[in-house]
């Protein structure tokens, strides 16, 4: 029973078997699909990846078998395994819990049935109740039951899902499983190292016929042992071709084009590559060429063809067009200039040529280059030839000055210039330059049109240029002409230079040669004096030295030479120079006054040896005239010399100014660079400089210690009466340059810039006391006030004369009424003889004059002596005598003193007829030398000697001829020469004045008591004025000597009224009133001209104070800036306002207002309190104090010291 | 932020308000006592009476005495410091000044001695010494060096001869102090720059020494060795009168002998003076004796001065003639055994204001310098007179009209001038010196005619300018030079001659008298001419050079050898 339980246990458990055996067929074959569909899934990746990755077949081809083999074993197991009782019982139990173990145990325990021991708890019988009960469970089950068909379900429903995947592939790329078919079939094959590439590579695909074209081939992959190419040109003709093996994978073949177009294949082994095709085709080239030329616009010209074929001649700029004709249509074309240029050629409208334009820029050549559609080029194009027609520069010039030129500063300098080109200009521009500096240019030509000759001149004003004295301006005209192609061409001018004169170097020249000039002055001196050395002295140093006296003549020659030399060195000067007007002035008055000294005094004197041995008196008389005449002279040549050394002297004292003032400059570039180099340290270079710039300042400070030194000399008062100029430490100065050095040599750059502060001040100090010295000397020869006294007291003596001639005329009335009353036969029979001379002199005046009247004088004699009139002009204007007369020619003077003669004689007319016989008496002498005066010119002989006694005036011949009348004694030789040729006019009016004196002397003998005690009276009065012009004279003379720029004509006119009123007196002591009124009114005459040259001497002088002591007045117009030459000390223009007294320091300093120039910023180290400032604190806490404030001042001076 | 500055600018604030007012009162208001108004100790008048009197020793003994009396008081140390000064030991006197003051900071008088020693040993700095039987002479080593055996010599020379005229044998060595320059002079002497630049104030014997300019400081050098010997009167005077003797009779005795230690017999008086004199008693118009008080530099004019100085020898010169035997002496002695007078009620004591006098002596200084109260002469005069000084005015007057003055037409003195420091010469401070313009401008033109070789042009140019100027100096000289050139010595004499009677001390009218001397045969004559150059100017090397070979050829080797070390000094400069 129990067997049969576990039998159908065994059956039912077998039943399970089978059916769960046929449900893992069916998953076998389902996973069998699964692989194929994977392999199939893998295929687009391989086919994909096989281009890139050799590899990938044969990959592709390890999964397929690898998935397929795996899905093989799976189904083999699936097929093949039987589930074991044991499990399945298992399975069942946990299915079915209520069975608990039985199942299994049944199993388990019933074939061990017979096994068991004794002592085994399990009895048989047990184990077959256990078989029949189990038997009995099993019986309710269903082996189905059992069956699970869920893995197979799953397995098909992936199997579905891949399948549709793969249809999808296979629908989208349809030869994909083809390729990847082939990728399985021939994976070895795919393999990278089993497969070789060919690359072909020809030169070029289109050649010409017989042109070469180089084929390479690369091989990829397996090394090719040979490749061969396969040439196929037209139909049937192939050709194969070994190439060449340059490198590994590297081959080379080269193959000559026939006239036929080819294809080309590389080969090696099964593999090939791809087919090159070559074409063979003709090159294109120039079939003619034509050439038109344009000329630029500015030429004017028409247009040509050119008849060179494509060779061209034209001006630069012209434009050329070309038109060129090819064989072929080309793709480009274009002119090749030789010079790189490349101008496109572009088919014409006619479209049977190319046409093309290049602008002429210059010579040289050029080639018509084509390029077929293929890129092949016309083979060796010919080259033509391009010529450029010249166009010439301008040619500019500078007509005038056409020459380097010296000139001053303020000048305005006028350059005219020409410029000129074949097509024309269209500007002139003046290129100027100043010094090393940049050039400057300026359009002195802009016509609207351009023009091919222009004519035009520049005025430079070298004022406005700020030229320093030294400096160069360079300049040159440019002118550009009308080439608007290559630009204008510009033509140049020569360059010339303009150099401003130096007036430094000038004034330094000036010293010179006023040095040589005071020096040959003193000399002249010195020979005068010498000349009349006592005998006995004279011998001795005659003897010693060995030089002789020197003789007048030798005297005179010098001078002669110095009055040239003054000319020579008033021409160096410019006037309109603040700094020489005073130089230019007092040249001129020394010129004047060497000019009448040497007339004056330095002829010789022939009057004395023309004297006879008995004529004693006369000798004498002549001795102390000479003597006279000589200290006279002395005075003048003394003066002369003072004047030489004064004018150098204001040129030193101008010179010295200068250099301070130069020297204060350096000094504040030099503190500027030490204050720099003491903030900011210094280097070698800038210590280099300031001892450098030092050294030149030391030189200068040399310098104008000599010209300080000569200048002591010269201004001894000037120097003495000034504390900082006696006191001036100049060796100390010298000394702290060294100290200056050493403080910079050790760095101290602080102390040096203090030292170098203190010489600072000690130059502002000197050149203040240098103006202040200035002032002083111009001041002193203004001598306004001595000579306002003079003035004054010669306006008096004046008076005094005046009063005493009209008194005199007064009794003279008297003599005349009393003459006319007593005696008036005798008057009457005068009156005919007068009446008579007067009738024959004036129908002698009324004659036309002879024609040899005026001999043809030499035009350059005449000039010279037109000239030595001029040259007489000052004195001639200061004796009264009006300017015209001296540029008269001999005919209008003669004219002249016709008239004059006309005037006389209708003078005297109506003075006889109202028988006024005083003025008649009075006026004859002056009428009658009017009526002798000959019109015509002298002889030779006689106008030179006239020339020669100096142009001093013929109004004074006049009246010496008058004087004539009545002193024929006292006639000078020179007088005489022309007093003979006018005594036969003479003669018969001397007879009448013979006449009238003697009639006057009959009727003055015949005076009252009155009278002669009036006549007494004028006599002492006339007396005492001459001792009292006498005195006047002295002071005169001595005020010369002191102020040597004064006229000397003035002392000349005052001797002369001397000499006059000695008559007058001698005259009212014989109690003739009638002598005495001619010398009376000539004193006042003379002293009226003296009061005359006084005046004008004061203004003179007081002009010449003016320019010395700053700037003047006319002089203002110049500006401080012409020509860099404001004075150093000069003073700005007196402009009236109200001022105090106070104000006028700081006024003739130079400055008004604040004087920004001259002030010191202090530093931070100058505030400490100065050594020497204390000292003088010290020394003034010497000098007391108040009481009950000592304490109080001393605590105040012990604070301010420390 | 804000508080935080607040606060900060509120702590500034209260440090400014705390600290800045004290130390502004200390700065401003601190109090100097015045010197005057110190109580000094008892004892101090008397040392400063002896230091006074230059009476060293016994000041020093004074002060010796009071230390060991009152030791540690300041004023033992400034009175030593002061004895010190006086005799020349200028470190030790600042030493102990300087520890004066700083037990008594700020006492003015202390303050400002200190400062003069100071100035002193500044100006003495580098000098040396040359010691002689009685005088140290300091010198400022150079070419002063030359003067130091004519200045011995004639210092010894006065100290015999003005010993046995006063009776005054100093027995301390004297210190002579010899300065180059101006500055430094006025710094060691207290004498102005003024009146050393424009009144010619060229020697000084004050604080125990003499001081004085040397000639090579002057333009024209001046009469450097009489100025030391007159400078001694004042000296010798001083210790014999103990400081008493008024300043008329000081200026008159050192006038009066100051030319006396010379060998040779000379008047008194320059003729200039003489002729001040002279006018002064033509127009009765003298300076009185109490107007030059407290010194003749202070008169008005420089006639003024030199007429005082001339009227003071002049009075001398009288006591000496009239009051007998030993007048001088008795004078001198007179003056110093006066009592001193008693201050009369309400009259203000020394140092305070005294509107009597026109010049106020300054208040420290003056305890050294001044003669003090009563600085009369009355007692002396009276002892050898018997009068006052109004009566020997008088009688001094009456005597002056019966003395045969001379006018010396042109003559006049002229004041020492100092080298100018800047650019001028000799020439054209003669130029600048002459009043008429007209001689001027012909000097000028003779200078150069001269400069140019042109001689009897440049003479004739002098003579020229002499017209108007007939008696100056340097024309003269000028003339004669030129005469001297050309061998007119004649004429050369006469212009020597007149500029001789103008002014005696003018150097190279003696330079020209000796050439003109030589040149006329007359040897004694030239070297007597050359020793008067080196009484005004040693410095003109030719007078050195001729005096050389007159002693080489007399065999006078001393003199040659010193003649020839003054070269060797002058040519090493």
């Amino acid at each position: 029973m129990a067997e049969r339980s576990f039998k159908k246990i065994n059956e039912f458990l077998d039943s399970v078997i089978r059916a769960r055996l046929k449900v893992r067929r069916l998953e076998a074959g389902m996973v069998l699909l699964l692989g194929v569909l994977a392999v199939l899934l893998l295929a687009p990746a391989a086919v994909v990846s096989q281009v890139r990755f050799g590899y990938s077949a044969i990959i592709y081809a390890g999964l397929t078998v690898v998935l397929l083999g795996a899905a093989l074993i799976r189904c083999w197991w699936l097929a093949t395994r039987r589930p074991r009782r044991e499990r399945i019982a298992l399975d069942i139990e946990e299915t079915h819990p209520d069975l608990g173990s039985n199942l299994i145990s049944s199993l388990q325990l019933f074939p061990r049935k017979g096994e068991l021991g004794g002592d085994d708890p399990t009895s048989p019988a047990l184990i077959d109740a256990l078989v029949n009960d189990t038997s009995r469970e099993v019986e309710s089950l269903d082996p189905g039951a059992y069956v699970s068909h869920a893995g197979f379900q799953r397995l098909g429903r992936l199997a579905g899902v891949l399948a549709v995947a793969v249809m999808l592939v296979a629908f989208i790329w349809p030869g994909l499983y083809p390729r990847a078919g082939y990728l399985l079939a021939n994976a070895a094959d795919l393999m990278p190292s089993r497969i070789t590439h060919l690359e072909i590579w020809a030169e070029r695909t289109t050649l010409l016929p017989g042109m070469p074209v180089t084929l390479e081939v690369r091989t990829r992959g397996r090394e090719a042992g040979s490749v061969e190419l396969e040439v196929r040109q037209g139909a049937g003709s192939e050709a194969s071709i070994a190439m060449e093996k340059t490198a590994p994978h590297q081959f080379r073949a080269r193959w000559l084009a026939a006239g036929a177009d080819a294809r080309i294949t590389a080969r090696t082994g099964r593999f090939r590559s791809r087919t090159v095709e070559v074409r063979v085709v003709a090159p294109p080239r120039v079939e003619s060429i034509e050439v038109v030329q344009y000329p630029p616009e500015y030429t004017k010209l028409k247009p040509g063809m050119g008849k060179n074929g494509g060779h061209i001649r034209a001006y630069m700029g012209s434009e050329v067009r070309l038109a060129v004709k090819t064989n072929k249509p080309v793709q480009e074309a274009l002119i090749a200039l030789a010079d790189g240029w490349r101008l496109p050629l572009n088919p014409a409208e006619s479209g049977d040529s190319l046409g093309g334009k290049m602008i002429l820029g210059g010579a040289g050549s050029y080639q018509v280059r084509l390029k077929d559609a293929h890129g092949f080029s016309n083979l060796a194009p010919q080259r033509y030839q391009i010529d450029i027609i010249p166009d010439a520069y301008p040619d500019v010039m500078v007509t005038h000055p056409d020459k380097d030129l010296t000139v001053e500063a303020d000048e305005r300098v006028t350059v005219k210039y020409r410029a000129s080109d074949d097509f024309g200009v269209k500007g002139v521009y003046l290129e100027a330059r100043l010094g090393s500096g940049r050039p400057r240019r300026i359009k002195v030509w802009s016509g609207e049109k351009p023009q091919k000759d222009v004519l035009g001149r520049h005025e430079f004003d070298l004022s406005s240029m700020g030229i320093k004295p030294g400096g160069v301006l360079s300049y040159r005209f440019i002118a550009p002409d009308v080439d608007t192609v290559s630009g204008p061409k510009v033509g140049t001018s020569k360059v010339y230079r303009i150099s401003i004169r130096d007036r430094e170097a000038v004034m330094a020249g000036l010293d010179r040669n006023l040095g040589e000039i005071s020096n040959e002055l003193l000399d002249l001196l010195g020979d005068y004096l010498e000349k009349d050395f006592p005998p006995e002295e004279g011998a001795k140093e005659t003897k010693e030295t060995g030089k002789p006296a020197r003789k007048s003549g030798a005297i005179e020659a010098r001078a002669t030479k110095i009055l040239e030399r003054i000319k020579r060195t008033r021409a160096m000067l410019r006037p309109k120079n603040p700094r020489e007007t005073l130089s230019d002035m007092d040249l001129s008055t020394l010129e004047r006054q060497l000019k009448d000294a040497i007339s004056q005094y330095l002829e010789p004197l022939s009057r004395l040896s023309k004297l006879g041995k008995d004529a004693k008196e006369e000798r004498e008389r002549l001795n102390r005239e000479i003597a006279a005449r000589q200290e006279e002279a002395t005075e003048t040549l003394e003066r002369l010399a003072t004047m030489g050394e004064e004018i150098q002297r204001n040129v030193r004292v101008d010179r010295a100014g200068r250099t301070t003032e130069s020297m204060i400059q350096r000094q504040r570039s030099i503190e500027q660079a030490l204050e720099k180099m003491r903030s900011m340290g210094a280097d070698e270079e800038a210590l280099r400089r300031v001892e450098k710039e030092l050294r030149k300042l030391r030189e200068q400070l040399g310098e104008l210690m000599q010209q300080m030194a000569s200048l002591a000399q010269r201004m001894p008062a000037e120097f003495m009466n000034q504390r900082s100029m006696r006191e001036m430490p100049m060796q100390d100065m010298m000394r702290s340059f060294e100290r200056i050095r050493e403080m910079m040599r050790q760095n101290n750059f602080q102390g040096a810039l203090e030292q170098l502060r203190r010489l600072m001040s000690q130059l502002q100090r000197m050149r203040m006391a240098l103006r202040g010295m200035q002032r002083q000397q111009m001041m002193s020869q203004r001598g306004g006030r001595p000579i306002q006294r003079q003035q004054s007291e010669l306006a008096k003596i004046v008076e005094e004369q005046q009063s005493i001639l009209g008194e005199t005329v007064g009794v003279l009335e008297n003599v005349v009424d009393r003459l006319e009353k007593k005696w008036p036969e005798d008057v009457a029979a005068v009156s005919r003889n007068t009446r008579a001379y007067w009738k024959q002199t004036g129908e002698s005046a009324a004659k036309p004059l002879p024609p040899d009247c005026f001999p043809k004088a030499e035009p350059a004699k005449q000039a010279e002596s037109e000239e030595k009139a001029d040259s007489a002009a000052p004195e001639i204007s200061m004796l009264g005598r009006p300017d015209t007369e001296k540029k008269l020619s001999p005919r209008a003077r003669a004219e002249k003193i016709q008239r004059e003669k006309m005037r006389a004689l209708s003078e005297f007319d109506t003075m006889l007829k109202r028988g006024e016989w005083g003025i008649v008496f009075q006026r004859l002498p002056e009428w009658a030398a009017t009526l002798a005066e000959s019109p015509c010119v002298a002889p030779a002989g006689v106008a030179e000697k006239a020339e020669d006694a100096g142009a001093a005036g013929s109004e004074v011949d006049a009246r010496e001829a008058a004087k004539g009348l009545r002193d024929s004694g006292a006639a000078s030789s020179e007088e005489g020469v022309l007093k003979t040729a006018e005594d036969g006019e003479a003669a018969p009016w001397k007879g009448l004045a013979k006449d009238l004196e003697g009639l006057l002397d009959k009727s003055e003998k015949d005076a009252g008591g009155t009278e002669i005690a009036k006549l007494a009276g004028l006599r002492q009065r006339q007396d005492a004025l001459q001792k009292r012009l006498g005195i006047f004279e002295r002071h005169l003379r001595r005020m010369m000597q002191v102020y040597p720029f004064i006229n000397p004509s003035i002392l000349r006119r005052i001797t002369e009224a001397g000499e006059a009123m000695a008559q007058a007196t001698a005259a009212l002591a014989k109690r003739s009133s009638s002598r005495a009124v001619p010398p009376e009114e000539e004193a006042i005459r003379k002293l009226a001209q003296g009061q005359n040259s006084m005046q004008q001497a004061m203004q003179q002088m007081a002009q010449r104070g003016s320019v010395g002591m700053g700037t003047p007045r006319g002089f203002s117009a110049l500006g401080p800036g012409m020509g860099g030459q404001r004075p150093w000390w000069s003073r700005n223009p007196n402009f009236p306002q109200p001022r105090g007294s106070n104000d006028r320091g700081r006024e003739e300093d130079g400055n008004l207002g604040t004087q920004f120039s001259e002030v010191l910023i202090p530093d931070r180290e100058q505030y400490k309190v100065p050594a020497k400032y204390r000292e003088e604190i010290m020394e003034a806490m010497k000098d007391g104090l108040p009481k009950g404030m000592r304490g109080e001042i001393e605590d105040y001076f012990d604070r301010l010291t420390k | 932020m804000m508080l935080k500055k607040l606060f900060a600018g509120f702590i500034c604030a209260v440090g400014v308000a705390v600290f800045a007012p004290p130390a502004w009162a200390h700065t401003v208001n601190r109090a100097v006592p015045l010197s005057q108004a110190v109580a000094r100790p008892d004892g101090y008048r008397a040392v400063v009476d002896e230091l006074r009197a230059w009476n060293l020793t016994a000041a020093k003994g004074k002060i010796e005495a009071l230390k060991a009396k009152t030791p540690g008081l300041a004023e033992w140390l400034a009175l030593s410091g002061a004895a010190d000064y006086l005799e020349g030991r200028y470190a030790e006197s600042l030493a102990n000044l300087n520890a004066a003051l700083k037990k008594r900071p700020g006492d003015s008088e202390w303050l400002e001695l200190r400062l003069h020693v100071r100035q002193t040993q500044t100006a003495m700095k580098g000098f040396k010494a040359y010691k002689t039987a009685h005088f140290d002479i300091w010198y400022e080593p150079g070419e002063d060096a030359v003067l130091l055996p004519y200045l011995g010599d004639a210092l010894e020379k006065a100290y015999t001869s003005y010993g046995e005229i006063l009776g005054v044998w100093p027995k301390q060595r004297i210190r002579v102090e010899l300065f180059s320059d101006s500055v430094r002079f006025h710094r060691s002497s207290t004498l102005s720059r003024r009146d050393i630049e424009e009144k010619g104030a060229v020697g000084v014997c004050k604080f125990n020494k003499v001081m004085f300019l040397s000639p090579g400081a002057l333009l024209r050098g001046y009469r450097w060795l009489d100025t030391a010997a007159h400078e001694y009167v004042h000296y010798i005077i001083v210790l014999a009168t103990k400081n008493r003797a008024p300043i008329w009779l000081h200026e008159g005795i050192a006038k009066y002998l100051e030319k006396k230690w010379r060998d040779e017999e000379t008047g008194f008086l320059h003729p200039g003076e003489e002729a001040l004199l002279f006018k002064a008693r033509e127009t009765n118009n003298y300076v009185p004796f109490k107007k030059m008080e407290p010194s003749l530099i202070y008169l008005d004019t420089p006639q003024e001065v030199h007429l005082a100085y001339a009227e003071a020898a002049s009075a001398v010169d009288f006591i000496n003639r009239k009051m007998g035997e030993g007048a001088l002496v008795r004078l001198l002695a007179g003056i110093k055994d006066a009592p001193p007078p008693q201050r009369p009620q309400g009259v203000p004591a020394l140092g305070e204001h005294n509107p009597g006098m026109r010049h106020q002596r300054r208040a420290s200084l003056v305890e050294l310098e001044s003669t003090g109260p009563p600085q009369s002469a009355e007692p002396g005069l009276r002892l050898v007179a018997g009068v006052d000084l109004g009566g020997f005015e008088k009688l001094w007057i009456e005597d002056l009209k019966k003395r045969p003055l001379r006018k010396h037409a042109g003559s006049q003195v002229s004041l020492p001038k100092l080298k100018p420091k800047g650019p001028m010469s000799e020439r054209s401070i003669d130029l600048a010196a002459l009043k008429s313009a007209v001689a001027r401008r012909r000097m000028r033109l003779g200078d150069r005619l001269s400069f140019r070789g042109r001689m009897r042009a440049a003479l004739i140019e002098y003579r020229r300018a002499l017209r108007d100027e007939p008696h100056s100096q340097p024309l003269l000289n000028r003339a004669a030079q030129i005469e001297i050139h050309l061998g007119m010595i004649p004429q050369a004499e006469r212009h020597i001659k007149k500029a001789l009677e103008v002014d005696p001390d003018y150097a190279m009218t003696h330079v020209h008298r000796a050439l003109a001397s030589e040149m006329g045969g007359k040897a004694a004559r030239a070297l007597k001419a050359w020793e008067e150059v080196l009484q005004i100017n040693p410095f003109i090397r030719v007078v050195h050079e001729r005096l050389l070979a007159h002693y080489e050829r007399t065999g006078d080797a001393e003199k040659a050898k010193r003649e020839r070390e003054a070269l060797r000094i002058m040519s090493s400069r």
